[in-house]
């Protein structure tokens, strides 16, 4: 194991020192006379320098390179998530290691339409857009929103979920409507769509002072912490928080922008995006959209998912989920 | 605020399964970060002025970025920029070597100079050489005299290996962050998280006294 690390580490270096000179117009060439460097590292990483290898080599580069126009059925694609976003996708820490949820499901859904393999790959959310831009992962699904600032680094599929937003609070707070939050101290998640709701709240409310901060949790626990009066969150989370925190409340804010909802975020101009939407549309069209979202959002599963205050509770939810979990599983080929 | 730990029970193993993960990247870590690290010692105290400014520049680099950095460019530069593949988990270590490297050296050259200069000279007189006196005379003494600053590096470095969240690894710390979104509670599982780290850096203390101990024998 150590022996193995070291090499690879050894190799690193290697490549990371003489990278920045030799290897960078290597890239730009396809095949040709980039022999002698690839030769070198290979004798490095795996003590064998055969022409094999050094074929082998070139194809991953140059395969790396071109994947954005070279998707062919039955290739794997990575999928990028943030997996702490219950029901969208999050891990039945209890049960398992697999990444499960609405997202997930879709996702196998249209790969499979596609002659796609699927694998998920969890990381946290303010890097599935660098992971995109950087090659490491194909598409991403995160219940993410196609911003403008986004839509300038990614390609957006068509909306496939659409919610609205609610305002949470402290149960006591009082808060009732928007015109209450005047002087109050407004919570946002970093990056995230409600951060241009916040902002429209501050031009219409007189007072309201936006904070943001990294994680939803977090800004659940500042409202406990009482730095934030309230916070803003899509309505399907929010719900959860409520009904499992007796001492917070929510309303709902009127759904207006267009924008409003989640979609699926690929490199510019790869050809993915044409053919998500093309499935998309059809599972829209034949209700299959619809049935999967009633199967994770209809309360029942949303509920089990945030495992309740009350551990008895917890367990009864957990068994009820099993047998339906264990159907879902069979649907899920990803994670290895 | 009520803290509620028994309605985590059933994902505690997830969190703990964690450890692993975190012990391999930091174990891995600090063996290539400390091989690194004395051999960037040696040239900061060689004769070899350009080998000296190499080094030198190294650890100003890596002791002047933060660590996040560097491992956010491993993970997400060098794919794009060499167009090779980069597990999330050699990432990780490479970025924890690299960056421990760097303090190890220092450590290790302080180390050196502190061992008495007769040392050195005598082993010249008796015509042992350079390689062979570093080996076996001037680094041992130097590893006694500097191993509780090579604890701390350690310790620093197994706390420090939870920034491998941002790129996706499943250690502790992100076990702990996933476990929050799926129970809606936020402490609980941190806390529980910084319980498994405090044991960690215990067991690494004792460790360390151990092996302390071990090197005074012959005092």
């Amino acid at each position: 194991m150590k022996k193995a690390g070291f090499l690879i580490a050894g190799a690193m270096l290697f490549t990371a020192a003489c990278g920045a000179e030799e290897n960078a117009p290597e890239l730009n060439e396809t095949g040709g006379n980039n022999g002698d460097n690839n030769v070198e590292n290979n004798a490095d990483t795996n003590e064998a320098a055969d022409n094999e290898d050094t074929d082998e080599n070139n194809n991953e580069e140059n395969g790396a390179e071109n994947e954005e126009d070279a998707y062919e059925e039955g290739d794997t694609l990575i999928m990028g998530t943030s997996a702490d976003y219950p029901p969208f996708e999050y891990i039945e820490t209890g049960e398992s290691e697999e990444i499960v949820g609405f997202d997930i499901d879709l996702a196998n859904r249209i790969t499979e339409e596609l002659g796609y393999e699927l694998e998920v790959e969890d990381m946290d959310f303010g890097s599935l857009i660098p992971a995109l831009d950087t090659d490491r992962v194909d598409f991403v699904m995160a219940g993410m929103r196609p911003t403008e600032e986004r839509r300038e680094n990614a390609d957006f599929s068509d909306i496939y979920f659409r919610s609205a937003h609610s305002i949470v609070t402290a149960a006591d707070s009082g808060i009732e409507d928007v015109d209450d939050l005047e002087g109050m101290t407004l919570g946002v998640q970093l990056g995230s769509i409600q951060e241009g709701q916040a902002e429209e709240l501050q031009e219409d409310v007189e007072g309201i002072e936006v904070e943001t901060r990294d994680r939803i949790p977090e800004m659940i626990q500042e409202i406990h912490t009482n730095r934030f009066d309230a916070v803003i969150l899509a309505d399907t989370v929010a719900d959860n928080y409520t009904d499992d925190n007796d001492d917070l409340t929510s309303f709902t804010l009127p759904n207006e922008a267009e924008e409003d909802g989640n979609a699926i975020a690929f490199q510019l101009d790869s050809q993915l995006t044409e053919e998500f939407n093309g499935v998309l549309a059809e599972l829209e069209e034949s209700g299959e959209l619809d049935e999967l979202i009633l199967e994770w959002f209809d309360g029942d599963v949303a509920d089990a998912a945030g495992a309740g205050e009350d551990e008895e509770e917890t367990e009864e939810d957990n068994d009820a989920e099993n047998n339906e979990e264990a159907d879902e599983d069979n649907n899920n080929t990803n994670e290895d | 605020m009520g803290l509620d730990f028994a309605a985590l029970a059933p994902s505690y193993p997830f969190i703990l399964r964690g450890i692993w993960v975190t012990l391999q990247i930091v174990a891995v870590a600090a063996v290539l970060g400390f091989l690194f690290g004395v051999i960037l010692s040696l040239m900061k105290i060689g004769r070899f002025t350009f080998l000296r400014w190499i080094a030198d520049a190294y650890t100003s680099v890596f002791r002047g970025t933060p660590l996040v950095l560097q491992l956010m460019i491993i993970y997400f530069g060098l794919p794009q920029v060499l167009g090779i593949e980069i597990a999330p988990f050699v990432a990780a270590f490479s970025a924890f070597a690299l960056n421990s490297a760097a303090y190890v050296s220092e450590i290790i050259r302080a180390g050196i100079n502190a061992v008495d200069q007769g040392q050195k000279e005598a082993a010249q007189a008796l015509g042992i050489s350079y390689g062979e006196m570093m080996k076996d005379i001037i680094l041992p003494q130097a590893m006694k005299n500097i191993l509780p600053a090579l604890m701390n590096e350690f310790i620093t470095l197994t706390k420090e290996s939870a920034i491998v969240t941002t790129i996706g690894v499943m250690d502790i710390m992100r076990r702990a962050y996933i476990v929050g979104g799926e129970t809606f509670s936020y402490f609980e599982p941190l806390l529980f998280a910084g319980f498994i780290y405090y044991c960690l850096v215990m067991v690494l203390t004792v460790l360390g006294r151990l092996v302390e101990r071990r090197l005074r024998q012959s005092d």
